[in-house]
């Protein structure tokens, strides 16, 4: 059984936009797979389906044998708290301290009111601070998350996943924000959680960076897909499928 | 570039738009010039009857001073309590009312009610307010106080629910995908987004408030402008005049104070002021 299994997902956004057209696949425990596709070509919708940020229109989506479309309010919780996820933009509470915000990956695992009164445990802080080591910025802790550069900001987003001790890491566009020398310390990051056992699943713009980490590449476009296999397999032909005629590689250092 | 480059004709109607709309201001001024009788004569003909209410000015009789600070405080006692009741209340409808936040029909529904409702509230002035009230329980600071307590209910609902329209749904989001439910969403995802704003709408609140709360009285609200009313009805301008001159001051140190409180509030201390050189 694989870790993940999409089955004849659709995604419709009122009233006629077709996002995800009839997709599926697999996604085996400890793989990287990178989402390519033009903005707009359903990477984000796909991500955001897999932990039900967005509802699927129709089909099935199977995380560790468990349906995820059809699942309660809380076993999506259960869910949710095995599957974390790093954003384009961040998203960390801006005024809140770095630590806060690490602490955050482990909202669910507190009772409602110590939760709502940020009474967090004093072995959790300490685990916060270890994450923040991780991910290079143990001296950060007591700052406002919005005093740091995005680069910085990434690396908490990184953190506050690693809290959440997930099997799965979604990374949406996690370097799109970011300068290329930056975007290859936050890929190394990724890497690294990768080689650890756990799924990564990303999208991605620069075929380098797909070269580079990807295990496996998915190439979508108009929310099918439209290749399926090794980076390595992307020749100029097939890229031109995914991104169209007129599209050309941009290689970063 | 060598080829003859195609320029898409441009369109000549924002012309006569912006024509008619200067037409139409024109006549519009014309005819009110016409129909509300501007007699300027009037002004310079009936000056000598203001000449009592000036000289009270040259001698204002002092003897009201600390009656006049006794009712100075409790007109501020209104402003505040007005304000502390009504603040609950709007932040508990700011979130009925945030469309953002409000998805289910039920809860458009809601939202639709509260938005609606506020903004007639609002759009009725707290004076209006403070004679249906004062009919309702009698005069004095009472009624004052619930005329300001609705319409600050019905303001702030409004001002605080647009905040929760413009915040970042990004951190919600993050919170969400974490596992937590829709109240930890709340308290980690929207309200550190807010809170400082809606601090600050409550103190430029409390300061439209005191001002509110000295002109009430003049239907029967209670505080300093009832007293200030009742001696211009008695022609005892010399008392009236140190009445309207402690309402200046007050007003004017609670705008000073809740600027500033204000400005510390939303630099976040001072700590994000960025200095522009031009």
């Amino acid at each position: 059984m694989a870790q993940l299994e999409i089955n004849n997902l659709s995604k419709v956004y009122p009233p006629d936009v077709l996002a995800l057209d009839d997709i599926s696949f697999e996604v085996e425990q400890g793989e990287f797979l990178v989402v390519i596709g033009l903005s707009g070509s359903g990477k984000s919708t796909l991500l955001r389906c897999i932990n039900r940020l967005i509802e699927p229109t129709e089909g099935s989506i199977k995380f560790e044998g468990k349906e995820v479309t059809t699942a309660s309010s809380k076993e999506l919780k259960a869910i949710r708290k095995e599957i974390a996820m790093v954003f384009q933009r961040f998203n960390l509470i801006e005024r809140s301290l770095v630590l806060t915000n690490v602490l955050t990956g482990q909202l669910g695992e507190l009772s409602f009111w110590r939760s709502m009164l940020g009474r967090f445990p004093e072995e959790m802080k300490q685990t916060a601070h270890e994450k923040l080591k991780t991910v290079g910025i143990p001296e950060q802790a007591f700052k406002r998350a919005d005093e740091l550069s995005g680069g910085q900001q990434q690396r908490v987003g990184i953190a506050r996943a690693l809290m959440q001790d997930p099997k799965l890491l979604l990374a949406d566009e996690p370097v799109s924000s970011l300068d290329p020398a930056t975007s290859g310390t936050i890929m190394d990051y990724l890497a690294e959680i990768n080689d650890q056992g756990k799924t990564v699943i990303t999208s991605l713009h620069f075929l380098d960076l797909v070269r580079k980490y990807g295990t496996r590449a998915i190439g979508l476009k108009g929310g099918k897909i439209v290749y399926d296999g090794h980076p390595k397999g992307i020749d100029d032909q097939k890229f031109k499928e995914v991104f169209g005629e007129e599209a050309e590689k941009v290689h970063i250092s | 570039m060598n080829q003859e480059t195609e320029i898409p004709e441009r369109s000549s109607w924002p012309f006569w738009r912006n024509l008619g709309i200067a037409v139409l201001f024109a006549v519009a001024f014309l005819v009110a010039l016409n129909r509300i009788n501007l007699d300027l004569s009037l002004l310079i003909e009936n000056f000598p009857s203001t000449l009592k209410l000036w000289s009270a000015f040259a001698k204002p009789d002092w003897s009201v001073f600390g009656e006049g600070v006794i009712l100075l405080i409790k007109t501020l006692y209104m402003a505040f309590m007005a304000t502390a009741l009504a603040l609950p209340f709007a932040i508990v409808l700011s979130f009925l009312g945030a469309k953002n936040l409000m998805n289910s029909p039920v809860a458009k529904a809601i939202y639709t009610a509260v938005r609606g409702l506020a903004s007639v509230i609002r759009s009725i002035q707290p004076i209006i307010w403070a004679i249906i009230f004062v009919v309702w329980v009698r005069t004095g600071p009472f009624p004052g106080v619930l005329a300001l307590w609705i319409h600050s209910v019905a303001d702030m609902t409004k001002l605080f629910s647009e905040r929760v329209e413009s915040i970042d749904v990004g951190p919600m989001e993050a919170i969400r995908a974490t596992g937590a439910g829709k109240l930890l969403v709340l308290a980690y995802g929207v309200i550190p987004q807010i809170i400082n704003p809606y601090l600050s709408f409550t103190l430029y609140r409390l300061d439209i408030n005191v001002r509110m709360a000295t002109i009430i009285g003049i239907v029967g609200g209670g505080g300093i402008g009832m007293r200030l009313y009742s001696y211009i009805n008695k022609w005892n301008f010399p008392k009236a005049v140190v009445l309207t001159m402690l309402i200046v001051l007050m007003v004017w140190g609670i705008d000073y104070l809740s600027s500033r409180l204000r400005e510390r509030i939303e630099t976040g201390g001072g700590e994000k002021t960025q200095e522009y050189s031009i």
